[in-house]
């Protein structure tokens, strides 16, 4: 079995530099999602990803044991998308070529072309849904949607309580319903009747 | 039981962080509750649909390495001063037919060019002008 990640942060400390290779190649995919999908830009996010553990390293010294090294690497990263995002002005920018290249299957018996116009429609719609929440909401269905952190997680990340994460999810869960079924994409389901 | 009250509950059960216990009150309120039980279908459907959205392919980043980094610079500098110190000395580095060609000091024309100009000027002037002055009074003292 390999080193867990605090293993190989001490190693680094140590002087390995190889170790924090092992970690770039460990999550360097997971944080890139996790940028792209907030950002909606695959050029921004793969100069964030270099950023993000460029800053990581730099401050290695500074990482402390009660999160763990990934919830850090993420806290870094989202705090790099904030920056971003103020510098733009809170515009999320989806680019409809990457959307395409990214739903063009690999297999090339894939599905029928009426399937994958299908697919490729609603990979746009969800993008342009999700780019579109108001940027906590967006943080939080990302990480929790794309990628699988728990609630106690993703609220150590975003320094927020764990009943504000679920309140975030729920809200931007239903506009994205919404924005969906607006499209003739999804029917809506019908909002809760309150109970007496 | 209140919609809202089993709101953050259904999270959990939505995204299969809920113990049994929870499952069973959430169940519990869907049996009794048709839009609670409806929404939980869709937003079931809506978790499938977020399926669609897929990454473009990341190839692995390059990461630049301290040690490495400094091995880079610490050649760099060597670089600079030896190429300085090499032009300060009025040393060549030259590449002809195939071969690298060093000079060290100044070339043999130069030295020859200045000791003429300083005879042409110990020739007009009484005073010899000191070897590191390159001007000539050009004959005017005649």
């Amino acid at each position: 079995m390999g080193r867990s990640d605090e293993e190989l942060v001490d190693a680094c400390l140590a002087g390995d530099d190889s170790a924090f290779d092992v970690l770039v190649g460990r999550w360097e995919r997971k944080i890139h999602g996790a940028i792209y999908r907030v950002l909606g830009s695959d050029e921004e996010a793969r100069d964030l990803v270099q950023e993000a553990f460029l800053r990581a390293y730099r401050g290695l010294r500074s990482f402390k044991r009660q999160a763990r090294f990934s919830s850090w690497l993420y806290q870094i990263a989202i705090n790099l998308c904030r920056d971003r995002m103020r510098r733009r002005r809170g515009r999320t920018l989806v680019s409809l070529d990457e959307l395409d290249e990214a739903a063009r299957p690999l297999a090339p018996a894939g599905p029928s072309a009426l399937e994958l116009v299908e697919v490729r429609d609603m990979c746009r719609a969800v993008a342009a849904a999700i780019a579109d929440l108001p940027e906590e909401q967006r943080e939080v269905i990302v990480l929790k949607e794309y990628q699988d952190l728990t609630f106690v997680e993703i609220a150590a990340i975003l320094d927020v309580p764990i009943s504000t994460i679920k309140t975030r999810l729920y809200r931007g869960l239903g506009q994205l319903r919404e924005k969906l079924a607006r499209q003739g994409l999804r029917g809506p389901a019908p909002v809760p009747a309150p109970t007496a | 039981m209140d919609c809202s009250v089993v709101r953050d509950e259904t999270m959990d059960v939505l995204y299969g962080e809920a113990d049994v216990e929870t499952i069973r009150r959430v169940e519990e309120h869907q049996a009794a509750c048709g839009s609670c039980r409806e929404e939980m279908e869709a937003l079931r459907r809506l978790r499938h649909d977020f399926r669609a959205w897929k990454l473009p392919e990341l190839h692995r980043l390059r990461f630049p390495r301290r040690r490495a980094a400094r091995r880079l610079a610490a050649a760099a500098v060597m670089v600079l001063a030896l190429g300085g110190g090499l032009g300060l000395s009025g040393t060549e580095v030259r590449f002809e037919d195939g071969h690298f060609a060093f000079r060290l000091g100044r070339a043999a024309g130069d030295s020859e060019r200045l000791l003429a100009e300083q005879e042409a000027c110990a020739r007009c002037s009484p005073v010899p002008l000191p070897s590191t002055s390159r001007r000539c009074c050009g004959g005017s003292r005649r």
